[in-house]
């Protein structure tokens, strides 16, 4: 932190100190130092420090074949496994100019929407375990693990579910399957009301998240907040409802916020929740519906992997893709030149990567104990979002390749083993 | 909004200042809809004219600033979200700038845009860019000390050094 | 307390490492059962022992910058007062084997020692998160003594009047003359309410969700236990199982000091066995309902809002209380 007068803080009086949360701290799932300066229990100054999780993806992408840099993509973040490699065909597709098929749009539709309801009960469960509400975190993964079944049962993983390719998927979703899907949906229908009232008619869970963390529509605006994050403070953006794509251009998807509620948006933790579970039932629905109006018909426009290459190759141009991701916009920019088997450039944004200036307004006149829910509140995924870093006992930041970090690692098992 | 009624505001805003502008039509569903990409160039020197003027009749997003090494001078491409907040409504609005090499210097959008600060700093610490008037010029993921710019192709040497084997295959052994 | 010193000494032991290991039990019981209510399998009943024992054979850490003699002391402080604490309490149909020696006074101090040997722990270890767990578990401390001081000063005056002679803030005492017996409509419904406060005092005495505020795991890491570990973190570890114990005990022989072996008309060995049984269960109900069913049932509070909590609601159903056997005594 060589610019200590960078920190946004704001006028106060008094004695104040520092807390530093993370990069390792039980609050955080993922590495990023937090540095708050506390008057008393009162959050004055935040500063964020993300980066501990940077593994050069877009530099390791750009030296790579588009093939592999799918996969590559699909290894960004394992929570939205296919929101990146999403953005990513269709920035490649845009590019080169390939047409996706109609079947392919709604499988490539339902499998985003499956994980959209996964990775908000995630959340719902982390939520819960932030405010030091254990039980709500076990019966939400419970809960949980019937869409990971699902996932796996369609695509074969529960995780990274290699479904998109450029052009198109590479599995279909046959009728028996889909007759599983609308099972689990109907399961996850049924059971949506009781987990609405154990969020948001508890009273614990309201005292600890209503007013806390709150995101302004201004604020929200300005500093480019996406995804649930934004939706809570009022701004009515999603990409499925401003510049819809696949499926979700047949279908009639809206930016759903807490009014959905009857709630007027103050984007506090509460909403965020409102939000998410709102969504959970939103996607519900799109994969009910997507089931049944898929068109039958090709699943993909090339469908040889050689000729696909070969075709990727001689393509030149520039394209965009976006998602919606469960955590908001996820972005891929594309730049292809002809004759050469890599992108020229290739740019991810992630949704926590827009987010990042929300949390510092979040934060402010927050206190110790709000830490960990607003830290949770934009459902932040470092991975997306950011090489080894290593401080050492002076302070001293450097930065330590591999090598050296396999002698340091080969050292000090030494040094245990005597 | 639509691309056309867009670009029309530029031309009349801007006029010789815009270099080139490109829409680029998709179609997306069974039914076929069109969703629209703009491109726009333009020199540095208007590009903080040109975002103002954005920002005078819509809610702006900036989703992110791509960089392009071209060589002897580098591209930056500003991507916004026009018109969101209804279905079909929104226009993903690209500003092109190219920059060369000698003179690396953008102007900063925060004072319009607080929310592009990540993308500035992710810009100046990758390219070595220096985005003038900047409130935070720390790097953003890289270590602070760290001197070598990863996206830029002129440094293959010095980034071989930060990040030889990678992977084995990538570089082959001496 | 009678025959020689060492069958006082025999009878301390059994009462210090029974407590110890009783205390252990019910800490499986009580994770075992949190883990079915959320509808997890859960650790083995043994667990707790398991934890003991691994934490006594693992290395103790004193922080470079702690003030080590006041870190290392805290745990045993902590321990040594909870122990004692068993002394002064009727168990099962057994008197307090310190009967004679202390009182309901004394017991409320000695309540009052391990919070605040945590707390010296907590400001010695030197750790911003200890720190702040420190002054946190001042602030509760701050909080719910004041509904608890009410409760067991109003009782042990209600009995002084109805037994003028009698030493009544003895718990032997306040044991074997439970108040229901003697106080009309009025000061059952006092007496009712005084529980109340108490069972709601028993989770924030014991720092279990919702009142686990000092050790808060998500926020500040564990809090005044953050830089503990090895032996230290095994005496915190035994002191909170034994005070569970404790306080779930105190509450019984304020509110339920009943045996069972009378009703039976049994005597003898079999008279004892059965009564101690039946404390057991009783103790189980009590912590089941005051610490189990709780920590499975609400999220975290704020210091604020848990402060808030003790000194207006729980403090005022305390007092309405003792108001109300005020009453039942005019009456």
């Amino acid at each position: 932190m060589n610019n200590e007068s960078q920190k946004i803080t704001t006028p106060r009086q008094g004695k104040t100190y520092t807390i530093p949360i993370g990069p390792v701290h039980p609050a955080l799932k993922e590495p990023i130092e937090f540095s708050f300066e506390l008057d008393g229990e009162r959050i004055v100054g935040v500063d964020i420090r993300p980066g501990y999780a940077h593994r050069g993806i877009e530099f390791m992408g750009m030296k790579r074949n588009l093939i592999q840099v799918l996969y590559l993509s699909e290894r960004i973040c394992g929570i939205c496994s296919i929101s990146h490699p999403l953005a990513l065909t269709q920035a490649v597709e845009n590019a080169a100019g390939i047409e996706v098929p109609p079947r392919a749009q709604y499988i490539r539709t339902i499998i985003g929407e499956l994980e959209r309801i996964q990775s908000h009960l995630l959340w719902a469960g982390v939520a819960a375990h932030e405010l030091g509400f254990d039980t709500l975190l076990h019966l939400t993964w419970k809960v949980r693990e019937k869409v990971m079944d699902l996932l796996e049962d369609l695509t074969g993983n529960r995780v990274d579910y290699a479904i998109p390719i450029f052009g198109g998927v590479r599995r279909d979703i046959p009728a028996a399957k889909g007759d599983l899907a609308h099972a689990v949906l109907r399961y996850y229908r049924d059971l949506l009301q009781g987990l609405m009232d154990a969020f948001l008619e508890d009273k614990s869970v309201e005292m600890r998240t209503r007013h806390v963390g709150a995101l302004s529509r201004g604020d929200a605006l300005r500093l480019c907040a996406v995804g649930p994050t934004a939706r809570a403070a009022g701004v009515e953006k999603d990409v499925r409802q401003d510049m819809p794509y696949f499926a979700y251009a047949d279908l009639e998807v809206r930016a759903i916020t807490p009014r959905d509620f009857e709630q007027e948006p103050v984007g506090d933790v509460f909403d965020t929740i409102i939000v998410r579970l709102l969504e959970v039932a939103q996607s519900i629905e799109i994969v009910e519906r997507a089931l049944c109006e898929m068109p039958e018909g090709e699943l993909v426009s090339i469908p040889k992997v050689a000729a696909l290459l070969s075709f990727l190759k001689k393509a030149e141009g520039e394209g965009i893709g976006r998602h919606e991701a469960p955590r908001g916009e996820v972005f891929h920019y594309v730049r292809l030149e002809a004759g050469i088997e890599e992108p020229i450039v290739w740019k991810v944004k992630a949704p926590t990567y827009s987010n990042l200036m929300a949390w510092v307004p979040k934060f402010m006149g927050a206190e110790v104990a709000d830490i960990p829910i607003i830290a949770a509140s934009i459902d932040p995924c470092m991975c997306c979002m950011d090489r080894v870093h290593v401080a050492d006992r002076s302070g001293r930041a450097s930065i330590r390749m591999k090598e050296e970090l396999i002698r340091l690692s080969r050292e000090k098992t030494r040094r245990i083993l005597g | 909004m639509t691309p056309e009624a867009l670009l029309s505001t530029f031309r009349e805003a801007f006029g010789e200042k815009i270099l080139s502008t490109r829409t680029v039509t998709h179609s997306v569903g069974r039914e076929r809809h069109a969703v629209h990409n703009v491109w726009i160039e333009m020199g540095r020197e208007t590009l903080h004219d040109a975002v103002a003027h954005l920002t005078s009749f819509s809610h702006l997003h900036l989703s992110v600033i791509s960089g392009d090494d071209l060589g002897e001078a580098i591209a930056f491409n500003y991507h916004f979200a026009v018109g969101f907040g209804e279905r079909f409504g929104e226009v993903v609005l690209t500003i092109r700038v190219v920059v060369p090499k000698g003179d690396l210097r953008l102007p900063t959008l925060t004072d319009l845009i607080p929310g592009a600060l990540t993308s500035e700093r992710e810009k100046q610490e990758f390219f070595g860019v220096v985005v003038e008037g900047i409130p935070d010029p720390r790097h953003l993921f890289l270590p602070q000390e760290a001197t070598f710019h990863p996206w830029r192709k002129d440094e293959a040497a010095a980034i071989g050094r930060e990040t030889r084997h990678l992977v084995d295959w990538e570089t082959p052994h001496e | 307390m009678t025959g020689g010193i060492g069958a006082a000494i025999w009878q301390g032991a059994t009462v210090l490492i029974g407590g110890a290991l009783l205390g252990l039990v019910y800490k499986g019981i009580d994770r075992k059962l949190a883990a079915r209510m959320q509808a997890r399998i859960g650790p083995p009943l043994r667990q707790p022992f398991f934890d003991v024992v691994k934490l006594l054979a693992k290395e103790n850490v004193v922080p470079d910058h702690a003030i080590a003699w006041l870190f290392n002391g805290a745990p045993v402080v902590s321990l040594a007062a909870v122990s004692s604490l068993l002394f002064y309490l009727p168990l099962g149909g057994f008197a307090p084997l310190l009967g004679g020696h202390g009182d309901l006074v004394l017991v409320i101090y000695l309540l009052a020692v391990p919070a605040i040997a945590m707390m010296v722990g907590g400001f010695a270890a030197a750790s911003p998160y200890a720190s702040v767990g420190a002054q946190r578990e001042m602030v509760m401390l701050m909080s719910y003594e004041f509904p608890l001081v009410i409760a067991l000063v109003s009782i042990a005056w209600r009995l002084s009047t109805i037994l003028p002679e009698a030493s009544v803030f003895s718990l032997s005492v306040l044991a074997a003359n439970p108040l229901w017996d003697w106080v009309g409509p009025l000061g059952a419904v006092g007496l009712v309410l005084l529980a109340l406060a108490l069972l709601v005092v028993t989770p924030a005495e014991l720092s279990k969700i919702p009142f686990d505020i000092p050790e808060a795991e998500t926020e500040i890491a564990g809090g005044l236990l953050a830089e503990y570990s090895g032996r230290n973190l095994a005496l915190f570890y035994l002191a909170d199982a034994v005070k569970t114990v404790a306080m779930a005990a105190l509450l019984v022989a304020l509110f339920f000091p009943y045996g069972l072996a009378d009703r039976l008309w049994l005597s003898g060995p079999l008279a004892g066995l059965v009564d101690v049984a039946f404390f057991l269960i009783k103790v189980l109900v009590v912590v089941f309902f005051s610490v189990i069913v709780v920590r499975v049932g609400f999220a975290r509070l704020k210091i604020d809002q848990a402060a808030r909590l003790f000194w207006i609601p729980v403090t005022g159903i305390s007092l309405v209380g003792m108001v109300l056997l005020i009453l039942d005594r005019v009456a």
